[in-house]
């Protein structure tokens, strides 16, 4: 069968719309694009600047405008970035690049809506069924990708669309055997074994995807990565080296509190209250969390205070609603 | 007497309270009233000390000469003593906690000598501080009170009850808030990992 899919693949377009979408290791055909999108993956505001386009990538002109969008997408220009999706349209061009921009533009919650219906039953249906797993509603996506299942374009595609409904429908067997198929052609395939050891986390083999990710060696890059990573340790209760991989590749401000929450958990309660400490106190319960260690040491006035700006910036929470009576009847309980 | 007095007049007013007339004692527990300080709780104190003494010296005193002169003097210690213990609800909790040993001092002199109905006011307001103190007083002599200190013993217990119950609580919320982590694992995509 995976012979048969890549026999499929026989033009350029089509190879280049895997190869952008990771979904095969290399292009056979054009390796100056492999250079070029590795370097402008990586960092896409070069793209005007030091590193020119081929002149076999600026011949093709949808894919420039691809690379264009995806450009704008990153840098966060959203407007522009619907722009370059428009001049698609006013070229009536609905090409796998056209396909490409606007699967980008959902994974990045533009609004895109208006660009499925095209001519091209297909793509649209492709099109939708990602903007309904997008929106977790895998039973509208698996029938909108069953009325294409005749039509073997872009099977490779479809068959990881077909996977992601498996895997949220609980279709275990047949994510299985789709996985099987797709490691098969797709060996080095770093996104698809992560999204392997999602499956494995779904299926609450959280040991085996543990096992997983420790024996292929999967990079962590980005903070969905991470999730994944930390989900893992922290589901196996490998709180010391959530730590230590929180320490080292923390960067947002949700993974800094997490840190706070396990260096608390472990009692090291000066090392999670410099962090609660610097966190914003209107984003994140961290003067619900001070008040707790507070508690813990024994200054239930301070722990009161705590409390109290806890309710007044956030919102009232029943625990500590309990917990600020206590401290209030305690003070005159305190020896009982 | 003059409008305004130095403290150690009225101190000394106070360690007299028993003797004083009525408009003097009036003027002694407007003072208090108005007051509120430690140094008018202190008054108070010395005051109703002071009444309760002489109480208890009258009724000596009638018990050994039988005289009737004195009942009616006794009637008006009593009297005394019952009104200057109800100043005590003035006063803040601040105040009481400053005067906290002076209060149950008196309490534990008020039960030796059986005297429930001039305790009442002293329980009330020392309850607002330290309820587990008259818990323990109150129990021990559940037998002797009066329908008041017996109300006040039920809603002590209750709040007791509560206490110790809202303990547990909030013990089983503390671990759970530092041991349960809510880290929500979201749906991803394939897309989502390149």
């Amino acid at each position: 069968m995976s012979q048969k899919i890549l026999n499929e693949i026989n033009t350029e377009k089509e190879e280049i719309f895997y190869f952008l979408l990771d979904i095969l290791p290399s292009v056979r055909t054009n390796n100056e694009i492999a250079k070029f999108w590795n370097l402008f993956k990586g960092n896409p505001s070069t793209f005007h600047n030091s590193h020119k386009i081929p002149n076999s990538i600026s011949k093709m002109e949808s894919l420039v405008l691809f690379f264009k969008f995806y450009q704008a997408l990153y840098l966060e220009e959203k407007n522009k970035a619907i722009l370059y999706i428009e001049n698609f349209v006013n070229n009536e061009v609905f090409d796998e690049f056209y396909l490409l921009s606007v699967l980008f533009g959902i994974k990045e919650n533009l609004d895109v809506q208006s660009y499925f219906e095209i001519d091209d039953q297909y793509f649209s249906n492709l099109l939708k069924t990602y903007y309904f797993i997008k929106l977790n509603d895998f039973d509208k996506a698996y029938n909108i990708l069953i009325e294409i299942n005749s039509i073997n374009r872009l099977s490779l595609l479809k068959e990881i669309f077909y996977l992601q409904c498996a895997i949220e429908k609980g279709l275990y067997e047949e994510s299985e055997n789709i996985f099987t198929f797709l490691l098969e052609i797709n060996k080095n395939n770093n996104p698809l074994k992560k999204l392997y050891v999602y499956y494995l986390i779904r299926k609450g083999q959280i040991l085996e995807a543990q096992k997983y990710l420790a024996k292929n060696k999967i990079k962590i890059n980005t903070i969905k990565d991470r999730t994944l990573f930390l989900y893992n340790l922290l589901e196996t209760k490998q709180f010391d080296k959530a730590i230590s991989f929180l320490k080292k590749e923390g960067k947002t401000d949700e993974e800094f509190f997490l840190l706070a929450r396990l260096y608390h958990v472990i009692g090291l309660l000066d090392e999670a209250f410099n962090i609660y400490d610097k966190l914003d106190d209107t984003k994140f319960a961290v003067n619900k969390m001070k008040g707790i260690i507070y508690f813990q040491l024994g200054k239930m006035d301070k722990a009161l205070l705590a409390f109290n700006e806890e309710i007044s910036k956030r919102y009232v929470d029943t625990d500590i609603l309990k917990i600020i009576k206590f401290l209030k009847i305690k003070k005159r309980w305190n020896n009982a | 007497m003059p409008d305004n007095l130095p403290n150690l007049i009225y101190r000394d007013l106070a360690k007299n309270a028993s003797d004083l007339s009525d408009y003097d004692l009036f003027r002694l527990t407007d003072f208090i009233k108005s007051t509120k300080s430690d140094f008018a709780l202190d008054l108070l104190l010395i005051s109703f000390t002071s009444c309760y003494n002489k109480y208890l010296e009258q009724i000596e005193s009638i018990e050994t000469n039988n005289e009737n002169n004195n009942k009616n003097i006794l009637k008006l210690l009593s009297l005394r003593c019952k009104n200057l213990s109800s100043i005590l609800e003035y006063f803040e909790d601040d105040n009481l906690i400053n005067f906290k040993k002076e209060l149950m001092d008196i309490i534990s002199s008020l039960i030796s000598n059986n005297d429930f109905i001039f305790s009442q006011n002293f329980f009330i307001n020392l309850s607002k501080i330290e309820p587990l103190h008259c818990l323990k007083l109150l129990r021990k002599n559940k037998n002797d009170l009066t329908d008041e200190l017996s109300s006040l013993l039920i809603s002590i217990e209750e709040e007791f009850e509560e206490y110790q119950h809202l303990s547990f609580e909030v013990e089983e919320i503390i671990n759970k808030n530092i041991s349960d982590f809510k880290f929500d694992f979201p749906n991803f995509n394939y897309l989502d990992f390149i």
